[in-house]
């Protein structure tokens, strides 16, 4: 028997602030649409120009709280980043170490080639 | 019965042959770069030039902001009283700060994965070997005879030290990079996926949105101004001021262009880590080439608008 088909679940309902957004380019289209229609007079046209930039001023706060929401989202992954950050520097200090130990090395032996040299200058004991 | 000189040679020849075994041996499974090693680097470059482009994008808007209120001042200077208090950057100090912190870590775990799984550190080794190799071949001979070393016998265990060194660092890398790779995933797709969304598009709230009404602005305040002031112009005074319509519409088409492809490198610079993470243990990785591939051209592609855009200003 075959299976009923697997209803769809419904589509996620918009955030608030995408329906408030949405909301707001709705006036602001139609607020465009008045001030740049010949066919209205300049008082009409000039009402409409107020009511654009006012609306673009609250689109703007819109788009400002969504980047502050944005940033506190980002300083959480920013932090949760710090552990594996921290054993990289700890891998990269391991591979230095590696080179490092040479190093010493290298010095010791140029030092005792000095030692050496300077003792030779003193003279025969 | 071997003369006592030979014997000497003979031992130190033998050590040297041990350790030139050792090191042609390392040299044969540790000197190339393992296939994630390779990957981690190439993965390095790219997301380099994306991050660089990122921070682009936060400039454009920021510009393209502060050009709308200039425009919408000079063309209602006669009915608008000037407030300074109004004129400021569309993306608040602190938010642009917190954006820059994060690319700089991006960046920065980046570059430490570049100098974790490049070439510098066998380089590095490779020059500190020599120079104690030279250290050993300076030490006064007269007084180290039974340690005499000559320029020869120096390289090739100055070479048998690096290849060692080679595979201890290649063991280290294989070691800890899949670990750590796995830890950073989450907070690299996460930071990407709200710095994609933080763009947006010009129908979500958010950077898109906010660069495309400055446009707006822009184009208003140019069309506004001509209304007002076209009858006391010249006829060369109109037309430049007319023609700088198009080119606002046109710098708007390309602006939101470069933040389209700069939230489309973000995702593909997710899809890369999480391609460079999935395929740490497999010696080709196509999948990986592919996003990588992705990501290059995304980066090339915002890196033209950009240029074009700050050509044109």
């Amino acid at each position: 028997m075959p299976h009923p088909p697997v209803p769809a679940l419904p589509a996620a309902p918009a955030s608030p602030r995408q329906a408030a957004f949405n909301a707001l380019k709705a006036v602001l289209n139609n607020a465009e649409a008045a001030m740049n229609n010949p066919a209205n007079t300049q008082a009409a046209q000039a009402t409409a120009r107020a009511l654009w930039t006012e609306t673009g001023e609250q689109l703007d706060a819109l788009d400002q709280a969504q980047i502050a929401d944005d940033s506190v989202a980002l300083q959480a992954g920013a932090a949760e980043m710090t552990p594996g950050m921290e054993k990289l520097k700890a891998l990269k200090e391991k591979i230095s170490a590696l080179g490092n130990d040479l190093k010493e090395a290298a010095s010791i032996l140029t030092g005792i080639d000095k030692a050496i040299a300077e003792l030779r200058a003193l003279g025969p004991f | 019965m071997i003369p006592k000189a030979f014997r000497r040679h003979k031992a130190l020849y033998g050590l040297f042959g041990a350790v030139i075994l050792c090191g042609l041996g390392a040299a044969l499974c540790g000197c190339t770069l393992s296939p994630l090693a390779t990957r981690a680097a190439a993965f390095s470059t790219a997301a380099t030039a994306t991050i660089t482009q990122t921070t682009n994008a936060y400039q454009l808007v920021n510009q393209a902001y502060d050009d709308a209120q200039v425009a919408m001042l000079a063309a209602n200077w006669d009915t608008t009283p000037f407030d300074a208090g109004k004129i400021k950057p569309f993306i608040p100090a602190k938010d642009l700060e917190v954006r820059t912190q994060v690319l700089e870590g991006l960046k920065q775990y980046a570059t430490l994965l570049a100098e974790v799984s490049g070439n510098q550190p066998i380089t590095d080794l490779e020059t500190q070997a020599t120079a104690a190799g030279n250290s050993l071949v300076k030490l006064q001979q007269d007084d180290f005879k039974g340690f005499k070393i000559d320029s020869q016998e120096k390289s090739l265990a100055v070479a048998a030290v690096a290849a060692i060194g080679g595979v201890l660092i290649e063991h280290e890398r294989a070691r800890a990079l899949p670990g750590i790779l796995d830890k950073m995933d989450k907070p690299v797709q996460q930071i990407c996926k709200v710095l994609e969304d933080d763009i947006g598009t010009p129908d979500t709230p958010g950077l898109a949105d906010a660069l495309h009404r400055a446009y707006d602005r822009q184009i208003d305040a140019q069309k506004q101004f001509i209304k007002d002031h076209g009858a006391s112009m010249s006829a060369a005074e109109k037309r430049t001021e007319i023609e700088a319509l198009p080119k606002l519409v046109q710098g708007q088409r390309q602006a939101d262009q470069a933040l389209a492809a700069t939230a489309k490198s973000l995702a593909a610079l997710a899809s890369a880590h999480a391609a460079l993470t999935a395929t740490k243990s497999q010696k080709d990785a196509p999948a990986f080439k592919l996003e990588l591939t992705q990501l290059v051209q995304n980066a090339q592609a915002i890196n033209g608008f950009y240029l074009s855009l700050s050509t044109r200003k």
